[in-house]
């Protein structure tokens, strides 16, 4: 049995990966690292101009990528930004849902325009990509599903009710997806980061250091994660390694949940 | 950016321990490090059948090491330790798989069994990880433990209730000294394994036909995992493509746990 597994066991040859999100911070980690594994990278975000600078350089690198503009809170989009996946080639093997917004504010005076948006393009707008994409890998016998949540569909935060609500809206979407389409090798799971060091959540701190500050001291590992550390577990959830799991949360967090 | 993923997954020139590595999981996952380049170093407390597995990793790994040992017993595990430092110097990752069953219903339940299965899944799990740990905690770069617990440590099955509670001792030697060490660079995380046709589980069915049915019937993708499907979140955690996940607990188990 020796030599029966190689690195080959976490590469993406020959397979379509659809990234949401894509022109930056974690999302743009996410299609370099699947485009390092050997996949056609489709990256979609709502800003064009982000994602046109995004996707020329990437391609100056060598990669193959496909850009997409979509806002997924709009149906017609998201199926448009499906459709440019599938027209690759023919097929659309792994999902990451990156996109999503911040929307802190205590829950007190918490607008309900926040609370209803917040939820509308995190949940809501993963959920419309999941089910553009799943016809095809449902009717293929495979895919695998990415939802980027985070520890706020674990733990509570103060300040922040309606974003941590869609997060754990989105977890609960794993799994309940996940054992739905289960019997058709469709996978779907979500990762949890903890703090990342991306251009949004530092914009959030600046504006409230003190918060942060008393967030990063929670966390055992005693430091923000770097984007590129969430794309270890989407290689292995989005790859051939991952094949029996499904419908779970993997927390990169540095510890944060655990404690 | 170019290529930085690539070698997200390597191990290449690291010292890998692997406990329960003459059977089943443990073997399993000894022969992805091996093809995966590591020096590997494998303990059981069946040599013969360790001496037959180091024979069959031979060709793939940079190096192979067996070190008999019974994890229950601290000597043998600090001799296991000090031989795994001779190989390199250093250890960089520990996946104890070593352990044993214990079925029999509860009101009858042998008080002797439970010590034992106690005994050797947890207290084992915690001697090694300890003694790993003290290395890693001193030297460069920290480390990796990954133990493999259950799902039967998160959720109850009728029949096993010592193993059950064995293994949720596990998932929270995990989740303890993954926050404890996190500062340390010793990243401490746990696999959840459902339901895999091993020797073990295989002499369990042909002794109860009806013990895993029921079990079975639960799993969303309608099968036991096969024992290659195990390796990849081994990899994943014990390797830099998990540097920011400690403390987490990943199911394998065929989307069984959200079912």
């Amino acid at each position: 049995m020796a030599g029966q597994y190689s690195t080959d066991l976490f590469r993406l040859d020959d397979r379509v990966a659809l990234v949401t999100g894509a022109a930056s911070g974690m999302g743009l980690r996410a299609a370099y690292g699947l485009a390092d594994a050997g996949a056609h990278v489709v990256a979609a975000d709502v800003n064009s101009g982000g994602l046109d600078e995004a996707v020329a350089a990437m391609r100056a690198e060598g990669y193959r990528v496909t850009g997409a503009v979509a806002d997924i809170s709009d149906q017609e989009q998201v199926a448009q930004m499906a459709e440019t996946a599938e027209s690759v080639s023919g097929h659309v093997d792994v999902l990451v849902n990156c996109a999503g917004i911040g929307a802190r504010g205590v829950a007190r005076d918490y607008p309900l325009e926040l609370w209803r948006k917040v939820i509308h393009i995190n949940t809501r707008g993963s959920f419309l990509c999941a089910r553009a994409v799943a016809p095809g890998m449902i009717a293929r016998r495979k895919g695998s599903i990415i939802n980027i949540a985070s520890c706020a569909a674990a733990v509570g935060w103060p300040g922040s009710v309606g974003y941590q609500v869609s997060k754990a809206g989105l977890g609960q979407m794993s799994r309940s997806l996940g054992v739905e389409w289960a019997p058709y090798n469709v996978r779907v799971n979500s990762i949890a980061p903890g703090s990342v060091d991306t251009p949004q959540n530092q914009q959030e701190e600046a504006r409230e250091p003190e918060y942060f500050a008393e967030r990063l001291r929670r966390v055992p590992m005693g430091r923000r994660a770097q984007p590129e550390e969430v794309v270890g577990a989407i290689l292995f959830l989005a790859s051939d390694a991952s094949s029996m799991v499904t419908g779970n949360l993997i927390a990169t967090d540095g510890g944060y949940i655990a404690s | 950016m170019n290529g930085r993923y690539r070698t997200l997954f390597d191990f290449g020139g690291k010292t890998v321990i692997v406990t329960g590595a003459a059977s089943g999981l443990g073997r399993e996952i000894s022969r992805a490090l091996a093809d995966f380049g590591a020096d590997v170093v494998i303990a059981d407390k069946n040599a013969p059948g360790l001496r037959k597995v180091a024979a069959e990793l031979e060709p793939a790994a940079a190096s192979v090491l067996p070190c008999p040992t019974d994890v229950s017993v601290p000597e043998q595990v600090d001799a296991l330790v000090s031989a795994a430092l001779g190989v390199s110097g250093r250890i960089d990752a520990l996946i104890h798989c070593a352990g044993i069953g214990g079925r029999s219903p509860a009101v009858s339940y042998p008080m002797e069994l439970w010590d034992e299965v106690i005994s050797v899944n947890a207290g084992g799990t915690f001697l090694c990880t300890q003694a790993v740990g003290r290395v890693m905690l001193e030297q460069e770069n920290g480390g990796a433990i990954v133990n493999l617990s259950s799902i039967g440590g998160m959720v109850g099955k009728p029949g096993s209730v010592g193993y059950q509670v064995s293994k949720a001792m596990e998932i929270q030697i995990a989740k303890s000294l993954g926050v404890e060490w996190g500062p340390h660079g010793v990243r401490v995380n746990s696999i959840a394994p459902g339901l895999f046709m091993t020797e073990t589980i295989r002499a369990e069915t042909e002794k109860e036909p009806d013990v895993n049915a029921d079990f079975m019937k639960m799993l969303p993708r309608g099968r036991a995992g096969e024992l290659h499907e195990i390796v990849g979140a081994a990899l994943f955690l014990a390797s830099d493509a998990g540097s920011y996940v400690t403390g987490a607990v990943i199911p394998v188990d065929g989307g069984a746990l959200a079912w």
